[in-house]
C-alpha cells in the first residue's frame, strides 16, 4: 500500500518526528544528512513520476547497525567499532537501493546483537515508545521502535534467538524472521553464523512481505544463502484454511497464553482452521542448546576486532554481555575440552530440528506466544538466566532454522503483545498469509 | 642421526584467489600494494567466503594424485583460530585439524612418505620492522604438504625439494616463481623435534638444517621447540617451546558448506595429469642414448627436464646434454646458487647453444655468456654476434704474435713438450678474447710451427 | 554485573568470566541428560566450489576506505606491530 504522500513529503514529516521525540526515545544513532536524504527522496519521486521506479519507492527504512551501509558507521551500537566506516555495502542493501528504498539512518540496538532488551547498548538503551519506562526488546530495539514511534516506514533487523520478533512483540509491529540462508548474510556482522538472519519489521504483514521480497535470495557473496520462493502479496488476507498447531508449552505469564489462546479461537472459527495442541519435544532445552553455540560462534567471529585494521579490541573496549560471551566461547574452545559442550549443543540442535520437521509433517502453521513475559523495566535487576529465559520461545525456530513472525494482537497491561506464527522451512507464503489474517484481528494501531 | 620432516607451502596456479574472486598475483615481482583485495580477503566485519575456487581445489587434488594420496571424498573446512599481524580474520580457514580429514592422506614421493596434503589460504605480507601489512596475496589459494621424517641429510632434503617442486610446477599445480614456504623439523636420536618455521628458499633450507643439527649435537633439546632461522646471525632462534603451545581452537566452518570430491572429478583430473619430469626423463635418457654420468644428474634435477625438452627442439642432442647437465649446475655451483633458482629463458639458451653448434662463437666464449646468466638470462644475440669467431686470417696474426712473446714455450714444444702447445692455444685464445676456437686455433698453429 | 553496558574494570572482567563459565557448565550438564543424540549434521549445499573468471581488479575507492579506517596506516599500508623476537 504506498501511502498518498510523495517521498519527499513523508520523509520530512519523518524527519520532524524524529527531531520532536527521538532525544526521549534514543532510537536513532545516526540519521544521514538532511540535504542527501531530500535530494534522493526528490530522485525517488521523479522516478516514480516517469513510472521506473522500484518497488520500495516511497518507503524509508532504518537499518540495525551491524549491516554495513556505506556512508554509515556500523558501530554495532558498540565503542568497539564505532569509528568503523562501512567499506562495502551488504548485500540486502544493495537489494534495497536498486529498488529505490530510502535508507534514513541506522538506529540504536544491543551491542553486537548481544541481547534480548536493548539495555546493552553503548549508546544506551532505547526506550519503549508504547511506554518508555520498559524496554523496546532486542537486539534490534531501534528497528522495532523505529516503526512503533512512526519514523519511518519499515527496518532491518537481525534475528538469531528472537532479536527481530521479541523487541516486534514488546513494541507491538510486525517482524519476521525468515528461512536459515534464505537472506544473503553477506555484510551482517556475525554473532552467530548458524542462526543469524536479517528480516524486515513494519507497521504490517503487507509492508514487511514486501521488504522480504526485495531482501531474499540466494547470494554468491553468502556461501550458504539458497534461492527460495517469489512472495506473492495478492494473497494476502485471502480467505485460506489451514491445519494449526498450538504450541503446548507451559510460560511465565498465564495472561499472554490466554490472550494466544483466545485470539487462535476466534479466527479459526471465522476461517474453519483445524486447531489442535502440539507439544515439541527437547524444546524446554532450548535455552541451554543454544548458547552454547552462539558463545562459541561469537568467540570465532570476534577474533578479528584485534584493533590492527579498524575499530578497537574488543576485549577492551566492550560491555558485560558481549564480554560474557566472548569468553565464555573462549572457555568452551580450548582445545583440552575438545569442543564437547559445543558438539553437544550442536547434536540437541539437531534433534530439536528433526522434531519441528515431524510436527510440520501434520500442520503447516504452530502458533505460540512470541516472549513467555511482559517486558521489565530498563535498568531492572535481572539475572542472566532471567533475561535469556525471554528467548525461550522464539530460539526453538532458529534452531530449526525454518520460518517465524510476531504480529502484534493486543494488549496486556497495556503493553502489546506478539503472536508467534511459525512455519516450516520455505514455507514463508504460508506464514505470511496466516499473519496477515491473523493481523485482521488484532487491535487497529 | 638426523631425522627432518618437511612442510612446505606452496602457492596454487590459479587467476582468483580462494574465498574470493580477487587476481592472484604471481611471481615475485610485486605491483602496487593493497590493490587486489576487497572485503573479504581483507577480513572487513559482516564478509563470508564465497565458495571455494574450484581450480585451487582441483590442483590440489592432481598434486594428492601426483603424490600417491589417498584422497578424501568430504572435506570439513575448518577455523583455525590465532592472533598474528598477517592474518585479518583472525582465523585461518583450511581443511585439516583434529576434527577434518585433509584431502590426500598417505602418500609417498621419491622415498619420501607424504603424511598429508591439503587446501588452505595464505595471511597476507607483514613486515615485521616497519609493521606494514600488504593484503594483495591474503586469501590466495596454498597447497600444504607434510612428510613424514624420513630425511636423513640435508642434502636430500634439498634435492627431493627440488624434484617436488619442478614437478609440480611441470604440471602447472604450483606457481613456481612465487616461491616456496617451508617448516622444518629438524631432531637427532634422544632429542625432542624442534621445528623452524618459514624459510623460503633452498640454500636457507640446508643452512639451517645443518646449523641446527650442530646446535642439537652440543645440546639434544629437552622439549619441542618452535624457532626461526636468522640468516644474518647465522643461527636459529627460540620463538616459543610447546609448554606454551598455540592452542587453535578449531571448529568447523558455519559459513562453508562440506567440500564434496566426486570420483568422477577425481578420474578426470587423473586422465588430465601429463606425464610427469621423472617418466618423461627416463624417457628422453633411453630416446638420445645418454651417458650414465649426465643421466644421472638429469634425473636428480627434474627443472632441467623442461628446459632440455625446449632445447633439443632446436639444438643437437649432443650438445644440448652436456651444457644442460655440466655447464649450467657448474654456473650455478660458483654462485653458491641451486640451479632452480636460476632464471633461465630457453629461447636464450637455445640461441646460445645453436651459435655453438654452428661454430659462430667458441665454447669458451658462450660459457663466458652463460656465466653471466646467472642472476637471469638475456637475449644473447648482441653478444654472440660481437663474440663471433674470429676469421683464420685473425687467428694467424694473434698466433704470431703470441709465438713472440712466449719465445720459452715454443722452444718447449718444439723441444717435445706436448703441454706447452696447448698453452700456446691458450694464450691465443685469451688474446682473442675467446673469440678463436680452439680447433681453429690449434690448426693455425701447427701450422705456423710445424 | 547485569545487562546494561558500563565500563568494565580488571575486577569485573574476573567476575563475567566466572559468570560465563557457571553457565555454559549449567547448561552442558542438562544437556547432557538427554540421551540418543543424533550425529551433529554438517552443512550440505548442491555446489560446494565455484567456477573462476580471470580474477577482478581491486576498486582504489575501497583501499581507500579502508585506510581510512586504520588505527595506524600510512599512504599504502595498514600498520600493525613491529616485533622482533628478542
Amino acid at each position: 500500500m504506498v501511502e498518498k504522500m510523495t517521498t519527499l513529503e513523508k520523509l520530512k514529516k519523518y524527519l520532524e518526528k524524529i527531531k520532536e521525540k527521538d532525544k526521549d526515545l534514543n532510537i536513532f544513532l545516526e540519521v544521514r544528512p538532511e540535504s542527501e536524504l531530500i535530494d534522493e527522496a526528490k530522485r525517488i519521486d521523479e522516478k516514480i513520476k516517469d513510472g521506473k521506479a522500484g518497488r520500495l519507492a516511497g518507503y524509508v527504512i532504518g537499518v540495525k547497525p551491524n549491516i554495513n551501509v556505506v556512508g554509515f558507521h556500523a558501530s554495532c551500537s558498540s565503542k568497539v567499532l564505532e569509528d568503523y566506516k562501512s567499506t562495502y555495502d551488504a548485500t540486502v542493501i544493495k537489494k534495497i537501493k536498486e529498488e529505490d528504498g530510502l535508507i534514513i539512518g541506522m538506529v540504536n540496538s544491543d551491542e553486537f546483537a548481544c541481547g534480548s532488551s536493548g539495555e546493552t547498548s553503548a549508546y544506551g538503551p532505547v526506550k519503549n515508545p508504547v511506554n518508555p519506562e520498559l524496554i523496546p526488546g532486542g537486539s534490534s530495539s531501534g528497528s522495532a521502535a523505529c516503526i512503533a514511534a512512526g519514523f519511518c516506514d519499515m527496518a532491518l533487523g537481525s534475528d538469531t534467538g528472537g532479536s527481530i520478533r521479541n523487541p516486534a512483540s514488546h513494541c507491538g509491529v510486525v517482524g519476521i524472521k525468515p528461512t536459515y540462508a534464505s537472506v544473503s548474510r553477506h555484510g551482517l556482522i556475525d554473532l552467530s553464523m548458524s542462526f543469524d538472519q536479517i528480516g524486515p519489521i513494519a507497521k504490517n504483514v503487507h509492508d514487511a512481505t514486501l521488504l522480504l521480497d526485495v531482501i531474499r535470495g540466494k547470494d554468491e557473496n553468502d556461501s550458504i544463502s539458497l534461492e527460495s520462493g517469489k512472495l506473492n502479496l495478492k494473497e494476502l488476507g485471502k480467505k485460506k484454511k489451514f491445519k494449526i498447531g498450538i504450541l503446548d508449552f507451559k510460560i511465565q505469564d498465564e495472561r499472554i497464553q490466554k490472550l494466544i489462546d483466545e485470539k487462535v479461537k476466534e479466527i479459526s472459527k471465522k476461517y474453519g482452521w483445524n486447531v489442535k495442541k502440539v507439544r515439541i519435544e527437547y524444546i524446554d532445552t532450548a535455552i541451554e542448546t543454544y548458547y552454547p553455540i552462539v558463545y562459541t560462534e561469537f568467540f570465532s567471529a570476534t577474533r578479528k576486532f584485534d584493533g590492527r585494521k579498524y575499530g578497537k579490541k574488543i576485549e577492551d573496549s566492550c560491555g558485560p554481555e558481549v564480554l560474557r560471551r566472548v569468553l565464555g566461547g573462549a572457555e568452551i574452545t580450548r582445545s583440552e575440552h575438545e569442543g564437547r559442550n559445543y558438539y553437544l549443543a550442536l547434536r540437541v540442535r539437531k534433534l530439536i530440528e528433526e522434531e519441528y520437521a515431524r510436527a510440520f509433517k501434520e500442520m503447516d502453521i504452530i502458533i505460540s506466544p512470541t516472549v513467555p513475559r511482559l517486558p521489565h523495566k530498563i535498568g531492572e535487576k535481572i539475572t542472566i538466566e532471567e533475561m535469556y529465559s525471554y528467548d525461550a520461545l522464539t530460539i526453538p525456530s532458529n534452531l530449526a532454522g525454518n520460518c517465524s513472525m510476531s504480529v502484534p494482537v493486543g494488549k496486556v497491561d497495556g503493553i502489546p503483545v506478539g503472536m508467534q506464527i511459525m512455519a516450516d522451512k520455505f514455507q514463508e507464503q504460508k506464514m505470511l498469509e496466516v499473519g496477515a489474517l491473523v493481523e485482521g484481528f488484532g487491535e487497529r494501531r | 642421526m638426523l631425522k627432518v620432516g618437511l612442510e612446505i607451502h606452496g602457492y596454487l596456479n590459479t587467476n582468483e584467489k580462494l574465498f574470493c574472486r580477487c587476481k592472484v598475483l604471481h611471481g615475485k615481482k610485486h605491483s602496487e600494494s593493497n590493490v587486489n583485495i576487497c572485503p573479504v580477503c581483507t577480513g572487513q566485519p559482516g564478509s563470508k567466503p564465497l565458495l571455494p575456487n574450484t581450480e585451487a581445489v582441483k590442483k590440489v587434488i592432481e598434486i594428492a594424485i601426483i603424490l600417491g594420496c589417498r584422497i578424501s571424498p568430504e572435506g570439513l573446512w575448518q577455523r583455525k583460530h590465532y592472533s598474528w599481524p598477517d592474518l585479518p580474520k583472525g582465523f585461518q580457514s583450511t581443511i585439516s585439524g583434529p576434527h577434518s580429514v585433509p584431502s590426500g592422506t598417505g602418500g609417498k614421493f621419491m622415498g619420501i612418505r607424504i603424511k598429508e596434503c591439503h587446501l588452505e589460504e595464505d595471511p597476507a605480507a607483514w613486515n615485521p620492522i616497519t609493521g606494514e601489512v600488504d593484503y594483495n596475496r591474503s586469501g590466495a589459494p596454498l597447497v600444504e604438504i607434510v612428510t613424514e621424517p624420513d630425511f636423513k641429510t640435508s642434502e636430500e632434503v634439498v634435492s627431493w625439494l627440488g624434484n617436488l617442486m619442478s614437478t609440480l610446477s611441470y604440471v602447472s599445480a604450483i606457481d613456481k616463481k612465487s616461491g616456496l614456504k617451508a617448516d622444518v623439523n629438524v631432531s637427532i636420536t634422544g632429542g625432542e623435534r624442534v621445528e623452524i618455521k618459514n624459510i623460503n628458499s633452498f640454500r636457507k633450507i640446508k643452512e639451517a638444517i645443518d646449523l641446527e643439527f650442530t646446535r642439537q649435537e652440543k645440546n639434544p633439546p629437552k622439549i619441542e621447540e618452535t624457532r626461526t632461522y636468522d640468516e644474518e646471525k647465522k643461527m636459529t632462534v627460540l620463538m616459543r617451546t610447546k609448554d606454551s603451545a598455540m592452542d587453535y581452537r578449531f571448529i568447523s566452518e558455519p559459513d562453508l558448506p562440506v567440500l564434496k570430491i566426486s570420483q568422477v572429478l577425481i578420474n578426470e583430473i587423473k586422465k588430465s595429469i601429463p606425464k610427469l619430469p621423472f617418466e618423461k626423463m627416463k624417457k628422453l635418457v633411453t630416446k638420445y642414448k645418454i651417458e650414465k654420468r649426465y643421466a644421472e644428474i638429469l634425473t636428480k634435477r627434474l627443472s632441467l627436464v623442461e628446459l632440455f625438452e625446449e632445447l633439443v627442439k632446436k639444438v643437437k642432442p649432443e650438445i644440448a646434454i652436456p651444457w644442460v647437465s655440466v655447464e649450467l649446475l657448474g654456473v650455478a655451483n660458483y654462485n653458491k646458487m641451486d640451479v632452480d633458482e636460476i632464471d633461465i629463458n630457453p629461447e636464450h639458451f637455445t640461441k646460445l647453444l645453436l651459435a655453438v653448434e654452428s661454430g659462430k662463437i667458441s665454447e669458451l666464449k658462450a660459457k663466458d655468456i652463460l656465466r653471466g646468466w646467472a642472476k637471469g638470462s638475456s637475449p644473447p644475440e648482441k653478444e654472440i654476434e660481437e663474440g663471433k669467431k674470429i676469421e683464420l686470417k685473425e687467428i694467424d696474426k694473434i698466433a704470431k704474435e703470441v709465438i713472440k712473446e712466449n719465445e720459452k714455450a715454443v722452444k718447449d714444444y718444439k723441444a717435445g713438450q706436448k703441454n706447452s702447445l696447448n698453452f700456446l692455444i691458450g694464450e691465443i685464445m685469451k688474446k682473442s678474447g675467446k673469440r678463436a676456437g680452439f680447433k681453429e686455433t690449434r690448426e693455425a698453429l701447427l701450422g705456423i710451427l710445424g | 554485573m547485569g545487562f546494561l553496558y558500563k565500563k568494565l574494570s580488571e575486577k569485573d572482567k574476573e567476575e563475567i568470566k566466572k559468570e560465563a563459565k557457571r553457565i555454559m557448565d549449567s547448561f552442558g550438564k542438562k544437556l547432557s541428560k538427554i540421551k540418543e543424540l543424533p550425529k551433529e549434521g554438517s552443512i550440505k549445499r548442491e555446489n560446494s566450489i565455484r567456477e573462476e573468471g580471470p580474477g577482478k581488479d581491486g576498486s582504489p575507492d575501497f583501499k581507500k576506505r579502508i585506510l581510512e579506517n586504520a588505527p595506524n596506516k600510512n599512504k599504502d599500508f595498514i600498520i600493525a606491530e613491529k616485533k622482533g623476537w628478542e
